[in-house]
């Protein structure tokens, strides 16, 4: 494989981000080892930067070979919470250089784009960020069974509700066991891995951001991302008044849309969809208070339809 | 009360092209904003359509020509010097051929209301330009 194009360390998978279209989302396959897809293999799915209004949403798969699942413990895979980031670094770089590892485990990721969560939020027919959430997952087992994965298991990490999800992904995959867990990353190893994965390439996409509106980044950075940092809130005061944040923000968070009101952007009020033209309910008799009315109707001057239809109206004050 | 547009030869005669968007939101305010920085930078085209967002809502657009012999004009007035009953001055802020029209997450198409309001430019040509005698 070309070796532009392979994660192998830290300063790779940073030089891999830096040549992406931040604005668009993303994603990478290692290289598939070849005992992946003769022998059964299990799959975690995890996910990290689900709740800031800054960067990316991360999500990774792991998988490896059931039998070789203690290769996991071994790189050091535990409750990915509990991880430092020099710990959650050092399993990512050892998984991708290690010998052992290379040869049983793969992994993957999708990046999405502060952008495309934003515009996916705000479409017309919104598409929430569960739903966004879900493809992604989805996708990306997707993707690795179209490679040649032998997938037999597949552990994913949840927040919501797992009963739904897990009949979900069950019917997609008929042939694979399934398990959605709250906290799945402390429990299993293969999900604390796609979790680290995962984590990782969400913290260095930040570290790499470059910043095309020219938008100056403080001394202390702009903090974690999550609404309640005091640097993130210093970070989302400084605006340009139409458009409002660089694009690393998700318009879609109320941290993001709040902070435009509060400090007195511009406001825009886009157009709505048509919600189908109002149809009054009519009476079979008259309405009591017809009987008040002047008899002859006052004719009100109606604009004819093609002018209705194109828009078109007299304007005498602009 | 009449309206004045003061538009010199030179500057309808000028070279200069002004990079109109056709935005689908009203926007209550007026003033110099970071367009390149903050927009124009991130218009990509995909599938013969262009892509960019507002504030991160999705926005489809496409490049129009403005009609056959017509000329797009922007004008201003300055409105502080508005005095009722007064007249008012347009000043020309500046020409353009084309413009960048954008839909709210709706490929532009032939039933966009820009484009159904411009079919009275032939209707109204149909009806006042003056025909030739019906006699013979």
């Amino acid at each position: 494989m070309d070796s532009l194009n392979t994660i192998k360390c830290l300063e790779s998978l940073k030089n891999y981000i830096k040549r992406q279209d931040n604005s668009k989302s993303f994603v990478y396959f290692s290289s598939i080892p070849d005992i992946c897809k003769t022998e059964k293999c299990i799959l975690g799915v995890d996910e990290a930067g689900r709740g800031p209004v800054l960067g990316p949403m991360v999500y990774g798969i792991a998988f490896c070979p059931k039998s070789n699942e203690s290769i996991l413990k071994d790189l050091g895979c535990a409750d990915s919470k509990q991880l430092n980031e020099q710990q959650r670094d050092d399993i990512f770089v050892n998984t991708n250089q290690k010998d052992y590892s290379t040869e049983s485990i793969g992994w993957a990721t999708n990046v999405i784009s502060p952008n495309e969560i934003s515009t996916s939020m705000l479409r017309r027919t919104k598409r929430s960020l569960n739903e966004v959430s879900m493809d992604s997952a989805i996708s990306l087992i997707k993707t690795a069974i179209e490679n040649g994965v032998n997938v037999a298991e597949i552990f994913v990490d949840t927040v919501g509700p797992p009963e739904k999800y897990q009949a979900k992904l069950k019917a997609i995959f008929p042939s694979c066991k399934v398990t959605v867990a709250k906290k799945a990353d402390s429990t299993y190893p293969i999900v604390s891995l796609a979790s680290i994965c995962a984590k990782v390439s969400r913290d260095h996409a930040l570290k790499v951001w470059e910043f095309r509106e020219n938008v100056e980044v403080p001394e202390d950075g702009f903090g974690s991302g999550y609404p309640g940092d005091p640097v993130t809130k210093r970070f989302l005061r400084n605006f340009e008044p139409l458009f409002g944040y660089s694009r690393i923000v998700r318009f879609s968070w109320s941290t993001a849309s709040n902070q435009l009101e509060e400090n007195n952007a511009v406001t825009i009020e886009f157009e709505e969809e048509e919600e189908g033209s109002e149809k009054k309910v009519k009476l079979a008799s008259k309405k009591m208070t017809a009987f008040f009315k002047s008899e002859v109707p006052v004719k009100k001057f109606k604009r004819h339809n093609f002018f209705k239809e194109r828009f078109l109206e007299d304007v005498i004050d602009f | 009360m009449s309206i004045k547009v003061q538009i010199t030869k030179d500057q309808i005669e000028s070279k200069d092209e002004t990079k109109v968007h056709f935005i689908p939101a009203s926007v209550n305010s007026n003033g110099i904003i970071k367009i390149d920085e903050y927009f124009n930078n991130y218009t990509i085209e995909e599938n013969g359509v262009l892509i960019n967002a507002l504030r991160g809502y999705p926005l489809k657009g496409v490049e129009i020509n403005v009609p056959e012999n017509m000329q797009g004009l922007i004008l201003k007035e300055n409105e502080k010097l508005q005095i009722e009953e007064s007249d008012r001055v347009l000043k020309f802020g500046g020409k353009f051929d084309k413009f960048t029209y954008w839909n709210y997450d709706k490929n532009p198409s032939e039933n966009d209301a820009y484009k159904k309001a411009l079919h009275y430019i032939k209707i109204a040509e149909a009806l006042h330009s003056e025909i030739e005698s019906l006699d013979e």
